[in-house]
């Protein structure tokens, strides 16, 4: 896959992660080549604005192909998820990241709080992780069963 | 046939035009549509995948130019085309069912 120039086509390619692997793999690459057409016409078309409408147009079109694309692999329980599991992810880092105390990062009495913190933030993430990829592995299991 | 949806509708329509790339699709829409309808490309590969996959629009070699490389070009089959006829033609048969009601497009009046 072509690797993406802007912070908004990086952030959107990691967020196509979270469509269904085959949609991803047939149509990602030029998805990713539309977006980046897309956000130059923005850039010049709009630029009293900014890039903010066609980020949050962007962002709305992909929650809802999320969605519906994981509708129709037949295992819908994943499109709360997909969507939740980021909101969640970064909502818990942005309450984290509040809650760190900047002058900590130069003295040096408070940093075992401040690792604990990380390492606590890294061992969710890994937990969050572990039960959505378990929920994918374990889908042809359940196909074996039904039939 | 169901009536189309309206993604359905604009995507089948511009490839009326003839076959065309995913960006070339969103810019025909946004040109029909006078600026009204701004296909996402998630909205636009999402319905072009359905399309495919009931046979109504087929992926192309495209012109083979070296600047395309990278895309896929999409054109509509026969049963596209046959369905979009079908649907213009019910569409015609509302609009001239809302003029024996008295509704008339404002395009349409003298």
């Amino acid at each position: 896959m072509r690797s993406p120039a802007s912070l908004d086509a990086r952030c959107y390619h990691a967020a196509l992660f979270l469509c269904p692997p085959a949609f991803r793999r047939e149509f990602a690459q030029e998805i990713l080549l539309v977006f980046d057409e897309a956000r130059q016409e923005a850039r010049i078309a709009a630029p009293q604005y900014g890039l903010w409408p066609f980020r949050a147009r962007m962002a709305a079109d992909l929650a809802g192909t999320i969605v519906r694309q994981w509708f129709r692999t037949g295992w819908p329980i994943m499109a709360p998820l997909a969507i939740l599991y980021p909101l969640a992810a970064s909502s818990a880092l942005a309450t984290l990241w509040r809650r760190i105390p900047l002058h900590m990062l130069r003295g040096t009495a408070d940093s075992d709080v401040l690792m604990l913190e990380l390492v606590a933030a890294v061992v969710l993430l890994i937990v969050a992780a572990t039960i959505i990829l378990t929920l994918w592995f374990t889908r042809p299991l359940l196909y074996r069963h039904r039939r | 046939m169901a009536p189309l949806t309206p993604a359905v509708m604009h995507v089948l329509l511009s490839l009326a035009g003839g076959e065309r790339h995913g960006y070339a699709i969103l810019k025909d829409v946004l040109q029909q549509t006078n600026h009204q309808v701004r296909l996402g490309p998630g909205t636009l590969y999402g319905t072009l995948q359905r399309l495919m996959e009931s046979g109504l629009v087929e992926e192309t070699d495209g012109p083979g130019s070296e600047a395309d490389e990278r895309r896929r070009f999409y054109r509509l089959s026969r049963a596209g085309r046959e369905a979009l006829k079908a649907e213009v033609d019910r569409l015609d048969a509302l609009v001239r069912h809302a003029r024996g009601r008295g509704i008339v497009p404002r395009a349409s009046r003298p």
